[in-house]
């Protein structure tokens, strides 16, 4: 299955583009962790970024399915 | 109306606020932490719409670059304490309200006795470490925190810790963000910020505080809001509506001591200093005062290339990831004599032009 992913802050550095597609063999949040953060070591190294499955925070259970917006949402500091 | 209620007449007005709300503003202590990019729009609109008590804190001095987002100062007061100049400004804006300085830095040691006093905390920080410390004496305290953060062209804005009707607390910054690599993550000074969205998501924060303490509207708890200046695109995105995230105590904050621009200029010669560039490849090779190069991504891999039988100075572009350096090294070799080169390359080049 193959999901689009939206990027926002660092993360759109560390992907090169604001928006990407995933595919994914299992469909979940937990999958897709694992799946970005093999690809891209820097995210693992954020230490936490949130995952929101159509505009809902979303646990590592959650499940995705083809036509949810999944974005992947790193925390900020300035001020 | 009163004589001191005509300057607000025009907010008295409006549907669901009246002279209640207004005795709610003037009756209400609020503290601003940070009186940066979103501390300076949002105490300006809290001190115009009438919050009784509004107490300013930072601990920082302006700078040049901070001028075209820091929107309550000049050229001329480059140096000065930002709280003080803000205070006195404030204050003009506004002579019917108590206005506050705290010019201490809101560390682990003083961040409840400060917090404790007041009735909503409005978060302009720019840095991880008070992000945390300061979300965390909220949930302690069973304060409102009021989150506002920015990078580049997006801003994030939430209300945290509020109480719901049942006892328990709506979530908090620890529910989203559980801990963070601050090194990993760039600020203003090292990616970037437009400045208006600086305004943008402050006067958010600012009108979440007015609608907390005068019971208008719907808050953002339980939500983030993101905000994209490129595309103008807003989005919130649902987080829940209790927090699952205990907070016991109050981590310890770390003071890292800090060399100034002067200070490193005057023992440049020493040979007895080992000076690291922890920025990235592309910042190094824009500008650099030499030393090695060590981005601070790699510094964990590569701490054995680092003398540290002599003085280790850190430096960065704005000094907040250099200060990261310092405490990961001191986490590596508790007897290394580490420093971090106060405001970075920006306070390098700041001081070349004014000389």
């Amino acid at each position: 299955m193959t999901i689009e992913v939206l990027a926002f802050g660092i993360v759109k550095d560390i992907f090169g583009r604001s928006s990407m597609p995933v595919e994914l063999d299992e469909p979940s949040v937990a999958a897709l962790k694992k799946l970005l953060e093999q690809k891209y070591p820097r995210l693992k190294q954020i230490a936490s970024y949130m995952i929101a499955v159509n505009n809902e925070y979303a646990g590592a259970e959650q499940p995705i399915n083809m036509h949810d917006e999944v974005a992947i949402i790193p925390p900020v500091s300035g001020g | 109306m009163n004589a001191d209620l005509l300057r607000y007449s025009c907010q008295i007005n409006l549907p669901g606020f009246e002279e209640a709300a207004q005795r709610k503003l003037q009756n209400a202590k609020v503290l601003v932490i940070g009186a940066g990019g979103l501390g300076c729009p949002a105490a300006q609109y809290l001190a115009a719409t009438g919050v009784g008590t509004l107490a300013i804190a930072d601990d920082d001095a302006i700078s040049i670059g901070n001028l075209h987002r820091q929107i309550l100062y000049t050229p001329n007061e480059v140096g000065q304490k930002k709280v003080l100049v803000a205070v006195e400004k404030l204050q003009q804006q506004n002579p019917q309200i108590k206005i506050l300085a705290i010019s201490s830095r809101i560390n682990s040691d003083n961040a409840l006795d400060i917090l404790k006093d007041f009735d909503v905390i409005l978060d302009g920080t720019d840095n991880f470490e008070t992000r945390y410390l300061v979300n965390d004496a909220c949930v302690l305290l069973g304060k409102p925190l009021v989150y506002g953060a920015i990078y580049q062209y997006e801003g994030q804005v939430a209300v945290w810790n509020l109480a719901n009707a049942d006892g328990t607390r709506t979530p908090h910054y620890r529910d989203v963000f559980s801990d963070v690599d601050a090194a990993q993550i760039p600020n203003c000074a090292e990616g970037g910020v437009i400045p208006t969205l600086a305004g943008i998501i402050g006067c958010m924060q600012a009108n979440e505080v007015i609608k907390y303490i005068t019971g208008t509207g719907e808050i953002l708890a339980g939500k983030i809001l993101m905000f994209d200046a490129q595309n103008m695109q807003s989005r919130i995105v649902k987080i829940g509506s209790v927090s699952k995230t205990k907070v016991t105590a109050i981590a310890k904050t770390q003071t890292v001591p800090l060399v100034s621009v002067n200070e490193f200029k005057a023992l440049m010669n020493d040979n007895n200093i080992e000076l690291v560039d922890v920025r990235m490849d592309e910042e190094r090779l824009r500008f650099n005062i030499g030393g090695k190069h060590i981005p601070i991504a790699l510094l964990e891999e590569r701490f054995h290339e680092i003398d540290a039988t002599k003085k280790v100075l850190f430096y960065c572009a704005s000094g907040k990831r250099s200060a990261e350096a310092v405490k990961k090294m001191m986490k590596y070799n508790s007897n290394a004599d580490a420093y971090s080169l106060d405001g970075g390359m920006k306070a390098w080049q700041e001081s070349e032009y004014v000389k």
